[in-house]
Formats: C-alpha cells, structure tokens, sequence
C-alpha cells in the first residue's frame, strides 16, 4: 500500500474512533490525513510523470519539491467551469474538453487544503463526524476518480499545472 | 438556471434606505400587475409597481412595513450566493435531503488569502451516518458548489456541512 493510501485509511479510521463522543483530535488528524492523502497521491503522480528513469532518489526528491501554494492554484483553476482553465498558457494544447472528473477532483483538492488548513490551526472551529466523513468521502472520492482520469488526455497537463502552476508565466 | 432571479426573499438580512440598523425580510410583495386585485387602489402599488418587503430589525425588533425593493441593500455580498441556494431549493439538480435543516453563508478568506465564501450546511445530528448518507450528502453539496462556481462570483465557493448540535456546543 502507497504512503497516500495508507493515509486515506488511517483518514476513514479516526473519523470512525469513538463512536458516541469523538474526539476532537482524532477528528482533526482524520481531515489533516485525509488531506495529505490526496497530496501524497498527486506527488507520486507527477513524479512518476517526469522522472520514468534516472537516479535512486530523483523521483522523491522529485515529490519533495511539490508546493502546496501551486498546486492549490492550479486546482482553483481547473474547478472552473469552462473550456480551458483559467490562465493556462495558451500555447498548452488540451486534448479535449475538461472532463467533469477532473473538475471535481481539483474541487476536492481546494476544499481540502482549505479545510487542512483549519483543522491544523483553528482551535475556534469545532468539527463534528458528519462534517469529516464527508471530507474523507472527498478524498475517497478523488482517488476513485483519479484512478479513471489518469488515463484521460488531460492528466498530464493537470499534473504538470500541479507542479509547475507559478512558474508557467515567469 | 432558468428562474433564477435576485429577488428578496424571506429571512434575508438587509439594510434599508432610511432606516438604522439591520433588518431581516419577514414578508415580500410581488404582486402580478397583469391581474389587478379587487379593490386595489393605486396608491397601493407604490414607487416600483407594489414590490415591496415587510422588515424586522434584527437588534431592535421594529417592524417596518412596505419598503420597496430599490431601498434594499444586501448586508454583505453574500446576497447572490443566498438568492441562487434559495433557487436551487425550487430547481434541485440534487434534491435537498431532508435533514438539512439550515444554512449560513458567510464571506471571508480563505487560507491562501483569497476572498472566498462559505456556505455551511446544518443537518440534523447522527452519531453513525451511513455511507450512503455520506455519499448523498457529497453529492448534494457538490451540485451547490458547481452552481455556485457556474455563477462566475468573485469570492472561491467552499460548501461544508456540520451537525447542527455542534453550532449549540459552541454558542455554550
């Protein structure tokens, strides 16, 4: 099992822990895993994509370099409607239009940094079980999808969009 | 979208020209100026034709009757993303589940820092929600975020859900 899939698991298991009284940290560790698993899950991806051979080590290296400013960028701009997302280079030719799977992948990723962000840090927002297994059913959810898409034309733009996203316009 | 309109609607928080303070909408008059109704006089119709609202302030309690919609301001921008929930509870793309119970809607960042708005779904608590509730409810918030994106606003659409019980845990 891949680190991103060990870490969807342990997502649905500690949104699942105490099941009359959760606890607060649990629930927040079940939104911040569930969240990583995701990331973890496109790291590996476009690592994969650029680095097929080379160096023990290039590929991690490769994942370690991954931003999460960029790639909440480019999911923001692949969640819009429309024919080509927002402020991709125009000289990027996209194999079709973007597929409604994509869409809502690069929607869960938003959602999920976002919702990361507050379980992490905001101790003024309670979350409750309901609330985080909908977030682990997002990430569930985009791996599934995922797992489909990959094979799509238009895989490999998002990929390199999550890698490269702020440097497309240097 | 077909219908979907910028009405005021009941429960809707505005301010009103000439008035102080914030007042929630109790009752809207929009009356169809094809069909006159019995002893209409023309006074009745106002500056805009009898589209007018009824108003409770949200602080005081005062009741202020027959303001015309043109001396209505949202409180905040969170107006449009009210008016297309409210719409899509007539028009489900995904119909409402049943224990939904509430929403609130509120603009702010996000935490990259981007102007964002968050719309907060309340439905009834459940210790051990099905996966085919989880699922269901997925499907629901998703058919309002991409309504909400669809509208091109300005802010980024996060949809959550919480268990209504939590908001009351919080508040004591």
């Amino acid at each position: 099992m891949s680190l991103a899939e060990e870490l969807l698991v342990q997502a649905r298991f500690l949104a699942s822990l105490d099941p009359h009284n959760p606890v607060q940290a649990n629930l927040r560790r079940a939104v911040s895993s569930a969240y990583y698993g995701v990331f973890h899950l496109f790291s590996a991806e476009v690592a994969a994509q650029f680095i097929s051979s080379g160096p023990s080590g290039l590929r991690k290296r490769t994942q370690r370099a991954m931003n999460h400013n960029s790639m909440y960028r480019a999911a923001e701009s692949f969640s819009q409607p429309g024919t080509r997302p927002r402020n991709l280079p125009m000289d990027i030719d996209l194999a079709g239009p973007i597929y409604a799977a994509l869409i809502s992948i690069a929607k869960g990723f938003e959602l999920l940094q976002d919702e990361r962000h507050t379980a992490d840090y905001d101790v003024s927002r309670s979350f409750d079980r309901i609330e985080v297994l909908a977030l682990v059913k997002t990430a569930e959810d985009i791996f599934t999808d995922w797992s489909q898409e990959k094979r799509s034309g238009n895989a490999s733009v998002f990929l390199a969009s999550l890698m490269f996203w702020q440097l497309w316009n240097k | 979208m077909h219908g979907l309109n910028f009405d005021p609607f009941v429960g809707q928080q505005v301010l009103a020209r000439g008035y102080r303070g914030v007042y929630k909408i109790v009752s809207v008059r929009s009356p169809n100026l094809t069909a006159v109704p019995e002893g209409w006089k023309p006074n009745d119709m106002g500056a805009e034709g009898g589209r007018t609202v009824d108003l409770r302030g949200v602080a005081s309690d005062s009741f202020v009757q027959s303001v015309p919609w043109a001396w209505l301001d949202y409180v905040d921008e969170t107006g449009p993303v009210w008016h297309a929930i409210e719409w899509l509870k007539e028009n489900p793309v995904v119909p409402f589940p049943d224990y939904v119970l509430d929403y609130q809607v509120e603009a702010r960042d996000d935490h990259q820092g981007n102007p964002s708005f968050y719309v907060r779904f309340f439905v009834e608590p459940d210790d051990q929600p099905s996966a085919e509730k989880i699922k269901e409810l997925n499907r629901f918030l998703d058919s309002v975020s991409t309504l909400l994106l669809s509208l091109g606003l300005d802010r980024w659409p996060y949809v959550q859900v919480s268990e209504k019980q939590s908001l009351l845990n919080v508040a004591s």
